[in-house]
């Protein structure tokens, strides 16, 4: 292995590290905008079709989540691999009496519970094998501080977020019904569709639905007074989802593979190849694969480089800088916290963007509590059918028990046990084995013949499972319990630092794993009149596991693969590591974007939220570098002001200061004009204000209302032009020539 | 089916999947797995056991399904029975079980056969499905009800099962 230390420099306006979700919305965003964009992507590139991948994950015995991706895991040498990453056999090494089970993990598991969610490091990024859920984050879910006195406030609301999460949709193409979506306080604009109608209920959503819908929950829990909180009353909903149920955008329709996770075989779900082959197609971004950022640099004023190594198949390796003018770093919850603490240097003692301390600390999952039945016979619901979830159970998602628990939603599985005991492989098993390790032969019966053939038919297609996602907070979340640190032990075939990881679930969490079972035996039980086969006693092997004791219980829990927290936005900045933009509170050219920036988890499905936050950091990135301030005069007609409009950019026109008239008998107004005068035929813009603040695309644009702020006019492409709303030609009188004053006008990229 | 082992190798298959054996091997087949299961088995539980296996099939094979499931499964010589249960996984789940240490290979070990193999495995027809990542539908058929047990396997459901 030769390592050619030539010092390779590459340079751009904005580079991005991470070609996953966030780093494509951005490279796009950018690039639309017009700026040169450099992505550096660690592992191999987009492959022009997926087949390889799918014969990958076809012939796989293990069909985890990581199994269609490239580097196979059949060796676990994580020492020697150029861009390993976190994968389920780590994972069940790191709970087993391997001994070597440290040296195999690439996450470096310092317990007292093993970390279980797992990421790829391939062009595209965890996307493609995310489940397509795309939830709204709960108005309280950004305040919790506030609201629950738990946990840590954002600082932006729902509110700030509304249009982001539109545009997101719009971007994703979300299948969903506004109807179906408007619970505990989320609301739309008026007016406001999904790109696509929702997807329909399975058998299995329909028979939880007539069973379930409309009962109220009584929680056996009681709030501090004493008294128990509030019956809800349940709803089986559908689930907004990231994958077609029309086929205009150039992709198919889905059609039911039941494998959204690990691999959807005809990209009816969205992935993040969508949106880099959008930021390819402005060919103003460009991509390094198999390229890892290795070491960030800073000096006093912010970051000057990011040193990367780029590898060969053969093993070759080549190290350079990347250089622009703005950083931005969207390697998730743990890939980027390591890259920052292993930037260690003469400005950056503690790690690059780290004098809070927090990068790395309140590391954090969904995890899930997994429960399942199986129906009476003669009541089948036809699980193994139809996207692996389409409906949820999402009204305790909210409510006065979050000041003492965790809360959770509850995705309903289309994949019978699929994920809780692995069938039907297991059944297959038990029922020609005479054993019952999946828990539906419970008199080990060995079949043959027809009656084998029936009897896997009547459990096959009577099971379900509920997955409640559960919010993870730590007890002190500025002392938090889980963490990603830098390994002094372990390095990777770069000789990285590997990712070390300790994590420990809070009782406030393990307390939401409490009451998840209770209301999943309430469920399957009482009311669907199943057979519960959860595993209500998980042993609890020592060592790290994914098992914990609560209460006098065992709980296992699973990874949602939803990472969060490492490097949390907020207001204060001893407290967080980047602002409300998104930006580094150390390095103001330095913006780190992703899961990571989530100051707590609430309970949906994160890709949503993090595509939406993106799309506002791209807003500030590209307004940074291309924002621009014009004077417009009253007493001229139609000003160019330089900016391009490309039709599809959000960008913003605001006016930032000034006064002016078309009339100054009627004194001196702002960018709203005089609503006591109305334009007349022959203004620039009648039936609005006389002297306001109006705008056009191109000299043949249809002239609309700038005001003190507007969202500029998508779909048309031209100069951005200004004017005051006057008699242009003077058919009324002086017209433009009487006119004094002038507005500053701000424009940059933003949404309303 | 010129090979008579072959046949008879798939008819013991029927006799203990209950699936039939123009199903388990049509006669026009494009994919053709029987002999790449034939030989999967033969590898698996070693040329000897397997070609016991098939002696003993061909001395019963004029009893019932029944017997001869029971003949099989009952064996006394536990590579005959075990080898025999890994055979009826490899039809439902079209992998190999290694029913016990072989050669190289473990008791325990497992391998998917091919992603045919995998595509093509009953287990999922039995749950009147189709393999994870392997849909021939359309879009929306997961909100209607499949097509019967026998449509898909040839074999009627347990009596009250379905509505």
């Amino acid at each position: 292995m030769s390592n050619v230390q030539t010092q390779n420099i590459e340079t751009a306006d904005v580079i991005v590290v991470g070609a996953g979700m966030a780093g494509s919305v951005m490279a796009y965003q950018l690039g639309l905008a017009g700026l040169k964009v450099l992505v550096l992507e660690s592992g191999p590139a987009i492959p022009p079709n997926r087949s390889e991948y799918l014969e990958r994950f076809y012939t796989a015995v293990l069909k985890s989540p990581e199994s269609p991706y490239p580097p196979e895991q059949t060796e676990q040498t994580p020492a020697t691999q150029f861009a390993p990453r976190a994968t389920i056999q780590d994972l069940i090494t790191a709970g087993s009496t391997d001994p070597n089970k440290v040296q195999k993990s690439y996450l470096v598991q310092k317990g007292p519970q093993l970390f279980a969610s797992t990421y790829e490091r391939v062009g595209g990024g965890t996307m493609w094998h995310w489940m397509g859920t795309a939830l709204r984050l709960l108005p309280n879910d950004f305040r919790m501080r506030t609201a629950y006195n738990v946990g840590v406030d954002w600082p932006i609301s729902y509110e700030d977020l509304q249009t982001a999460y539109c545009r997101a949709e719009e971007e994703m193409g979300v299948s969903a019904d506004v109807a179906s979506q408007t619970y505990l306080g989320v609301t739309f604009p008026q007016g406001y569709e999904y790109s696509m109608h929702g997807i329909p209920p399975s058998l299995v959503d329909q028979g939880l639905s007539k069973n379930v819908t409309g009962t109220v929950y009584q929680s056996p829990e009681k709030a501090p007074d004493g008294k128990p909180y509030p019956g809800v009353t349940l709803n089986v909903r559908q689930t907004p989802a990231g994958r077609n149920s029309q086929s205009d955008n150039g992709r198919r329709v889905c059609a039911g593979n039941t494998s959204c996770t690990p691999i959807c075989p005809i990209q009816a779900k969205y992935d993040a190849t969508v949106t880099m082959a959008k930021a390819l197609d402005t060919g103003n971004v460009r991509i390094l694969y198999q390229t890892v950022a290795s070491q960030v640099q800073v000096d006093a004023h912010g970051v000057t480089g990011i040193d990367f190594i780029q590898y060969q198949n053969n093993g070759t390796r080549q190290n350079g800088t990347a250089q622009g003018k703005r950083y931005v770093i969207a390697a998730h919850a743990i890939e980027t916290p390591k890259l920052l603490l292993n930037s260690i240097g003469p400005n950056s003692p503690k790690g690059v963007a780290n004098s809070s301390g927090q990068v790395g600390q309140a590391l954090a999952d969904h995890p899930v509590y997994l429960a399942w039945g199986l129906m009476p016979e003669g009541k089948p619901l036809f699980p193994f059918r139809g996207p692996l979830s389409t409906s949820g159970i999402e009204d305790m998602r909210d409510g006065p028990f979050r000041s003492q628990r965790a809360a959770w939603r509850i995705e309903i599985g289309n994949e019978g046990w699929n994920w809780s005991v692995n069938d039907p492989y297991a059944s297959v098993c038990d029922f020609i084995d005479g054993t019952n390790n999946g828990g539906a032969n419970p008199n080990k019966l060995a079949l043959s013949g027809q009656a084998l053939v029936q009897q896997l038919n009547s459990v096959l297609t009577r099971q379900f499972r509920l997955g409640f996602l559960i919010e993870q907070v730590e007890k002190d979340p500025d002392h938090a319990l889980c963490r990603v640190e830098r390994s002094t032990e372990f390095t990777d075939g770069l000789g990285l630092p590997r990712p070390q990881i300790t994590y420990e679930l809070s009782d406030y969490t393990k307390e939401g794993f409490k009451q998840a079972r209770l209301a999943a035996t309430h469920i399957i039980t009482e009311l669907m009149g199943a057979t519960e086969l959860t595993n209500l006693n998980p042993k609890l092997e020592p060592g790290s596991q994914t098992v914990f004791e609560y209460d006098g219980h065992n709980y296992a829990f699973f990874g949602a693969g939803h990472l969060m927290g490492t490097y949390r936005m907020g207001s204060d900045r001893t407290k967080s590591v980047v602002d409300k933009d998104q930006r580094s509170w150390d390095h103001p050219n330095l913006f780190l974007v992703g899961d990571g920036v989530f100051p707590t988890t609430g309970t949906a499905n994160p890709t949503l939220t993090i595509t939406a936050l993106t799309f506002q950091a791209a807003d500030v990135v590209a307004s940074d570098l291309l924002k621009r301030t014009v004077q417009v005069q009253a007493n001229q007609a139609w000003q160019g002001t330089g900016m391009q409009v490309n039709g599809q950019s959000w960008q913003l026109a605001v006016c930032t200061g000034g006064q002016w008239t078309a009339n100054p008998a009627t004194g001196m107004v702002g960018a709203q004009g005089n609503p006591a005068l109305i334009a007349k035929p022959g203004y620039t813009l009648p039936g609005q204000n006389e002297g306001a603040l109006i705008g056009r695309i191109g000299s043949n644009g249809v002239p609309f209302l700038v005001g003190d702020q507007v969202q500029l006019p998508r779909g048309q492409q031209g100069e951005l032009q200004l004017c005051i709303n006057d008699d242009l030609a003077g058919r009324y009188g002086a017209g433009l020539s009487d006119n004094l004053g002038s507005l500053s006008v701000e424009v940059r990229f933003g949404a309303v | 089916m010129s090979d008579p082992n072959l046949q008879n190798f798939i008819d013991l298959s029927a006799a203990l999947t209950g699936l039939s054996a123009e199903l388990l091997a049509p006669s026009v087949d494009p994919i053709n797995l029987p002999p790449v299961f034939f030989a999967t088995a033969q590898q698996g539980m070693g040329t000897a056991a397997f070609s016991n296996l098939l002696e003993l099939y061909v001395s019963i094979k004029s009893q019932t399904p029944a017997q001869i499931a029971s003949a099989v499964l009952g064996n006394s010589d536990p590579q005959i029975a075990q080898g025999a249960r890994s055979i009826m996984k490899l039809w439902l789940l079209g992998s190999w079980y290694q029913p016990y240490d072989q050669g190289s290979k473990h008791k325990g070990d497992t391998s998917v056969v091919s992603d045919q193999a995998y595509k093509q495995s009953w287990a999922w027809k039995i749950a009147q499905s189709h393999p994870m990542g392997y849909s021939q539908y359309h879009f929306g058929y997961w909100a209607e009800q499949p097509p019967t047990l026998k449509q898909f396997t040839g074999v009627d459901a347990k009596e009250g099962q379905q509505p």
